[in-house]
């Protein structure tokens, strides 16, 4: 009985934790400007990310070791200094929208500007960090982050034409008054914020922090082939949301604020209250967990101490790293840059990272060395070189588009 | 002489082709911050009318029309950069600025009235200058 609730606490915290403040702008965005016609691409994003995840899971449960200890050792360190630069810089983007994103949300609630929430919203994070329990940490954000749902409850309530959003969902490439470019622009960016990079840095190293083991494997599975497609959906249900309200009227979204518009013709105050709650779950889940991946990535590739399994004392200088990145994305912030265009530009670049990412940890879940009999199946690498001929073409397409579109302008 | 007619006929045919396409463009940003004028009037049309209907709390609406009045200023100080090439892109502008300051003025007004008040007055101001971004966007896409 105590194994079910496990796997079903897992379960609900991968469907909450799946979706941060990229995932929540981007497929708002795109609802509203596209209808579902990129739904394909959420499909294409989550099962690449379940790929991965679970590699790298099984990766850290089978080995004891997080992906970046064995990819520098594996790979040597140039090749992984390379791995890590790429990670880093994006993770600390994503780290600076998902403070933004906390910042923004509180807002809502407040009317007070997000400026004045950045540092709150910082410190929170920070003290979370340092006095809350891993697993307490990770549970709460994501069973909280489950208000989300809401904007599933929200799609059914406005009463849409399933068959019109349907035949949007299928049709595939259609881009109605917006230019080509544009919408393939819109694909690698919502590619990019499904697989972005921490989720799997995130994912094994939080194995090592909760002691996985190869008894665990079936729980990892678990937890990534039902939460992620789960999270994936409701990703659908944001982007149907604003694919039935805002885009009949021609609004394109360009603030958090307009993505409660569905909600509130929806279900009015309520279920605003709702997602609201859970758009503070998810983002500040998500910062807590960037945060943790920018301490992750440098200490596991530097050898350092790590984890919040060891006390902050044996581990300072991965708690000093932390808190720098958490002043680095302060300080941007706090400049005037807007949070969403930080987003929208973070989940680009995490497509441009991506092959420095995923493929080191498939070559680490091939090795025997590490993996014994866990290394991968025939079919899984097969499945996963296609996904990188995928992440690579988003990789070269990411840049030309961002620079064509003007952004997606 | 033939030769350096046929040169002269190929620069001014590329001077015309550089012109239109200058205009083109201009013409493109001024459709551009319309439509991202049309988008925030008609989202803070909709928050409003959820306010009323008491949908929608008091502080995402402050927020919603918070940021829609900044998307309107950028729209106009995005106007206020496109070059102007000929006296239609200078009337095409004129008349975008005129629509986009109308409607800066009135989400501000109903965001200070929220404000102050706790209720906007009249959306009337809104509506009409939410019809005056659609005419003017309205007749430069049939221009296009």
């Amino acid at each position: 009985m105590k194994k079910v609730l496990g796997l079903a606490l897992g379960i609900l915290t991968a469907i909450g934790g799946f979706l941060d403040i990229g995932d929540l702008v981007t497929n708002a965005v795109v609802g509203s400007r596209f209808g579902l016609s990129l739904a394909w691409v959420v499909v294409v994003g989550v099962i690449g990310i379940c790929i991965f995840a679970q590699m790298s899971g099984r990766v850290a449960a089978v080995s004891g070791r997080a992906t970046f200890e064995l990819i520098r050792e594996r790979l040597g360190p140039r090749v992984a200094v390379l791995n890590l630069g790429a990670s880093f810089m994006i993770n600390l983007m994503t780290l600076t929208a998902e403070i933004g994103g906390v910042a923004l949300a509180l807002q809502l609630v407040s009317s007070v500007s997000y400026l004045l929430w950045v540092p709150f919203a910082a410190f929170a994070i920070w003290l979370v960090i340092w006095r809350v329990k891993f697993s307490i940490m990770e549970n709460v954000a994501g069973l909280v982050g489950l208000f989300l749902i809401g904007f599933a409850v929200g799609l059914f309530l406005l009463g849409p034409d399933w068959g019109e959003l349907g035949r949007q969902a299928v049709q595939g490439v259609s881009t109605g008054t917006e230019k080509v470019s544009t919408y393939w622009f819109y694909a690698v960016a919502l590619f990019g914020a499904a697989m972005t990079p921490y989720e799997v840095f995130f994912f094994s190293s939080g194995a090592v922090e909760e002691g996985w083991s190869v008894k665990d494997l079936a729980r990892s599975r678990a937890n990534v082939l039902v939460g992620f497609p789960l999270g994936g959906l409701l990703s659908l249900a944001i982007a149907g949301c604003a694919a039935v309200v805002l885009l009949p009227q021609l609004i394109s979204v360009t603030a958090l604020s307009q993505v409660m518009l569905p909600v509130a013709v929806a279900g009015g105050k309520v279920l605003l209250a709702c997602i609201i709650l859970g758009i503070v779950a998810a983002t500040a889940g998500a910062a807590l967990e960037t945060t943790l991946s920018a301490g992750y990535t440098i200490a596991q590739f530097l050898g350092w101490p790590w984890g919040k399994f060891r006390p902050p004392a044996q581990a300072a200088r991965f708690h000093l790293l932390m808190i720098i990145c958490l002043i680095v994305g302060v300080g941007t912030l706090m400049t005037g840059v807007d949070p969403i265009q930080v987003t929208e530009i973070s989940v680009v670049f995490s497509a441009l990272a991506l092959p420095l990412t995923y493929l080191p940890i498939l070559i680490v879940a091939n090795d025997p060395e590490y993996m014994g009999k866990h290394v991968n199946g025939q079919a899984l690498n097969g499945i996963a070189l296609i996904y990188l001929v995928i992440i690579l073409a988003a990789a070269l397409a990411a840049i030309p588009l961002l620079i064509i579109t003007g952004a997606g302008r | 002489m033939r030769v350096s007619g046929r040169a002269a006929g190929l620069v001014l045919s590329l001077l015309l082709l550089c012109g239109c396409s200058e205009q083109a463009a201009a013409t493109d940003d001024v459709i551009h911050a319309l439509s991202e004028a049309h988008s925030a009037i008609a989202s803070s049309i909709i928050g409003i009318d959820l306010y009323d209907q008491q949908r929608a709390t008091r502080a995402v609406t402050e927020t919603l029309l918070d940021d829609m009045a900044e998307q309107l200023v950028d729209a106009e100080r995005a106007l206020e950069s496109v070059s102007i090439a000929s006296e239609q892109t200078q009337s095409e502008r004129d008349a975008a600025l005129a629509a986009i300051h109308a409607g800066a003025a009135a989400v501000l007004t109903s965001r200070d009235q929220l404000q102050q008040r706790g209720a906007v007055g009249n959306a009337a101001d809104l509506e009409s200058a939410g019809n005056q971004v659609d005419s003017v966007l309205g007749q430069l896409r049939g221009h296009q």
